[in-house]
């Protein structure tokens, strides 16, 4: 079996495994005791989901010569992985089970909008894409992506939870803090990938910025951030105000990578979607 | 440092006194108020939106105006508010310019409070300190209050003591931090507005063989900012002596370009290669490889046998296999002569479409001509396309499909012969300054960033209620500044340093 045939089974694989664990990390949601075995069994399977993901990943790139992210889909893939993983680690410190059934539900539908819309198989870049620069780009821009989607995930929690929805959770104010904490995680990450982005585009087309669809989108997903940030730190916004920035935050992301990327063409058009 | 402002001073601010500079200083305020910077920041998101989604003028003049003209109802409107040229449009330029102000306007009163904070001593602790966070009373095997002052101290802490009892605070990297972070976004800005003033880029078609000056005629395509000058365009030239391109031959993804090469010789007599994502630089203008096409070189003889057009023609790829378009004009001739071409450099037939171009290569090199004969128009004055044949005063002849090599005898009586394939590329000149003080503004702005939000500002305090010999007992607790923070932590590490073993506490796992 090719590299490349065993990198979609994995992929397969993790979106099976997910959807399983949709139905334990319901059950873990109901439950108000920590640490019980159900959500025990959703994490461990999250681990496996994880590990196929960056299996699946990892043979993309082997298959393709080159870093697993020059297309639409590998893109998706990667994001997705790194959604797990950032949840994961945090999992590692602290008690998240109950979040677990906000995580795999974008996940899902991620993977699943790879694997039908945006599937390509891989090969080479086509010489635009060629650079350190994407690498360093990309994974940037995928790792606070990754974060990105955990704090819409808590936005939407938090939101629910006012409604007086899921008794069982950490109370509202705790969810939204940690939410924050999130940002101020991601956001950096996220101000580094706009930067190198930048770099990279003086180094391939002599301009390092130019308002071209994509980039314009990254400017406004930044901007929605740092209101986001100012609005906590100095008119001290919190709660539901804070929630639906962030939410307008991740709305400009998924924009930015769905109809960008399809529907509006311009330098940053990917090769084969 | 001024965070909030309550509720009841803001109420104040808002009623604007009656005199002029009264109302002046409101404007100001009001300005700089953080209120209003966020909405700023949320009105500067909003309206850079319109110019991801409509065409740009800065991108594509062409795509501008067919939407216009597909949309005549709206062209106009569009067009007087600026939104087929957003990013230089009044209204954005005013947003952005708004939000330096104010950005301005945050940091300097804030530049002052830092500088003064330098020789502010941390205030005195508070009475009950027993109300704030980490409180605790623990016995210690010291009794001398000035080695506890000096661990303290050799902790990283700013310490204000006063008898027996001390203030302690750390975390003032973090101010720094987000001055310097904001003050690089003023510097980031003003190294884009010069840039948008200064740069020049064009893009120019080059068939191998010719060759490209710097100068503005030469141009295809040319944009400068509103201040630049011709006589600050640097004068050189190069050769394009050959132009090789590779083409993904397997299955996934054929026809996907895989290289492409320019070699040029400057007028420096140095030989270049020329790539994708490697352009090369000369004074400080950079020329980057961007396409190619192919440019079939024809002859066109009349019954006289004289020779009326001999050229290669830079056909415009309408595909990703490069079935290209081109046009030949020839005015000269009576009655002129006009030709539309199509070349297919793998030509193949579908049933559907007829000749099409299966691969972007020439493996099977077809051209495909129509002869058109009348007025070509090009003598009214209008500027025309030279990609467009305007055949409404013009009547189609015949036409016929050429291999490479091969001669066509018209029924007119010309003689057109398909000679051979050349090759064209496409350069972009940029010249783009500030692009180095754009480059320390970001760097700057991460360095900012890192410190800004990485590091917390937070006091502790440290009483000795009454001193025995050899062992005392002393109450600490602290105060963190930022709500992210967790002040008990820094506490532990304090008397850890004092010889206190943290007590084995559960570890919080909650979020
Ligand atoms: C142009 C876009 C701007 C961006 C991207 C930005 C970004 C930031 C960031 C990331 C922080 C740190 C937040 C935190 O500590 O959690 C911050 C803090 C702050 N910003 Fe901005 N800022 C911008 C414009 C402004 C403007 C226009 C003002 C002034 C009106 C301003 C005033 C402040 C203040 C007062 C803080 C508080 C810092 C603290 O915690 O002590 N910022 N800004």
């Amino acid at each position: 079996m090719s590299a490349n045939s065993l990198s979609n089974l994995l992929v397969y694989f993790a979106i099976f495994l997910s959807s399983i664990n949709l139905i334990f990390f319901s059950f873990s949601l109901t439950e108000s005791k920590k640490n019980s075995r159900v959500s025990r069994i959703a994490m461990n399977l999250t681990w496996l989901i994880g590990f196929f993901l960056l299996g699946g990943l990892i043979l993309r790139g082997i298959a393709a010569q080159r870093a697993p992210w020059g297309n639409m889909y590998e893109f998706a893939i990667a994001s997705a992985t790194a959604i797990v993983f950032t949840f994961l680690i945090i999992a590692l410190k602290k008690d998240i089970e109950w979040m677990g059934i906000f995580i795999i539900v974008p996940v899902i539908l991620l993977l699943g909008s790879a694997v039908v819309v945006l599937y390509t198989e891989s090969g080479p870049l086509v010489p635009a894409l060629k650079s350190t620069w994407l690498i360093i780009h990309v994974s940037a821009a995928i790792i606070s992506y990754g974060a990105f989607t955990i704090n819409f995930a808590l936005s939407v929690v938090y939101l629910l939870k006012i409604k007086g929805k899921f008794k069982t959770l950490p109370s509202a104010a705790r969810i939204d803090e940690f939410s924050y904490k999130i940002v101020l995680f991601a956001f950096p990450i996220w101000t580094f990938a706009v930067i190198s982005g930048a770099i990279w585009a003086e180094s391939a087309w002599g301009r390092y910025w130019g308002w071209d669809p994509k980039e314009t989108w990254a400017f406004i997903t930044w901007i929605i951030y740092a209101a986001y940030l100012h609005s906590r730190v100095t008119v001290g916004w919190k709660g539901s105000k804070s929630a639906w920035l962030s939410i307008a935050g991740y709305a400009a992301i998924v924009f930015n990578f769905f109809v960008i990327n399809i529907w509006v063409t311009g330098l940053h058009s990917y090769a084969g979607v | 440092m001024t965070k909030q402002i309550s509720a009841k001073q803001r109420t104040e601010t808002t009623l604007p006194p009656m005199n002029f500079v009264g109302f002046l200083r409101w404007n100001w305020r009001q300005l700089t108020s953080m209120n209003t910077a966020i909405l700023l920041l949320v009105l500067v998101a909003l309206a850079a939106i319109p110019g991801s989604i409509l065409p740009q003028r800065t991108a594509s003049i062409l795509k501008v105006n067919n939407w216009k003209t597909e949309n005549p109802r709206f062209a106009e409107i569009f067009d007087a508010l600026g939104l087929f040229d957003v990013y230089g449009s009044f209204w954005f330029s005013a947003i952005y310019i708004l939000l330096m102000i104010s950005l301005i306007g945050c940091v300097i009163p804030r530049l002052n409070v830092y500088w003064k904070s330098f020789n502010e001593k941390p205030p005195k602790p508070p009475k009950e300190i027993d109300r704030f966070a980490g409180f605790q009373k623990v016995k210690i095997n010291k009794s001398n209050f000035n080695e506890i002052e000096s661990i303290i101290k050799k902790l990283g802490w700013r310490v204000n003591r006063n008898g027996n009892s001390l203030t302690a605070e750390k975390g003032y990297t973090r101010e720094a931090g987000n001055l310097v972070f904001h003050a690089s976004l003023i510097l980031l800005t003003v190294a884009l507005a010069f840039g948008a003033l200064f740069s020049y880029r064009g893009t120019i078609i080059v068939k191998e063989g010719n060759g490209f000056a710097n100068t503005l005629t030469q141009f295809d395509d040319f944009r400068a900012g509103k201040l630049f000058s011709i006589a600050r365009m640097p004068n050189f030239y190069f050769t394009l002596n050959d132009f090789v391109v590779d083409f993904e031959r397997g299955i996934n993804q054929r026809g996907a370009p895989r290289k492409f090469e320019a070699n040029i010789t400057l007028n420096t007599e140095e030989d270049l290669k020329v790539l994708v994502n490697r352009p090369f630089t000369i004074d400080g203008t950079k020329v980057f490889l961007t396409g190619h096409g192919y440019a079939p070189r024809i002859k066109v003889i009349n019954k006289e046998k004289e020779i009326i057009f001999s050229d290669s023609v830079t056909f415009l790829p309408q595909d990703a296999n490069f079935t290209s378009t081109g046009v030949i004009k020839i005015a000269d001739n009576n009655p002129q002569l006009g030709i539309n071409a199509q070349f297919f450099p793998t030509a193949a037939l579908d049933p559907v479409n007829g000749l099409v171009s299966v691969f972007p290569e020439l493996d099977n090199p077809q051209l495909a001509l129509s002869l058109w004969q009348g007025n070509l128009g090009v003598d009214e004055g209008i500027a025309q396309s030279i990609y467009r044949l305007d055949t409404s005063k013009m009547t189609q002849l015949e036409s016929k499909e050429l291999v490479p090599g091969q001669t066509w005898q018209t029924a007119a009586g010309y003689e057109i012969k398909f000679v051979a394939v050349e090759q064209f590329a496409t350069f972009q000149v940029a010249y783009e300054p500030g692009k180095f003080m754009a480059l320390v503004g970001a760097i700057l702005a991460m360095v900012g960033m890192f410190f800004g939000l990485g590091v917390q500002r937070r006091r502790i305090w440290v009483l000795m209620p009454k001193s025995q010999k050899g062992s005392s007992v002393i109450e600490v607790a602290g105060l963190s500044k930022s709500n992210s923070h967790d002040v008990t932590k820094d506490l532990d590490k304090v008397l850890q340093s004092f010889g206190i073993e943290k007590k084995k506490a559960k570890r919080s796992r909650s979020i």
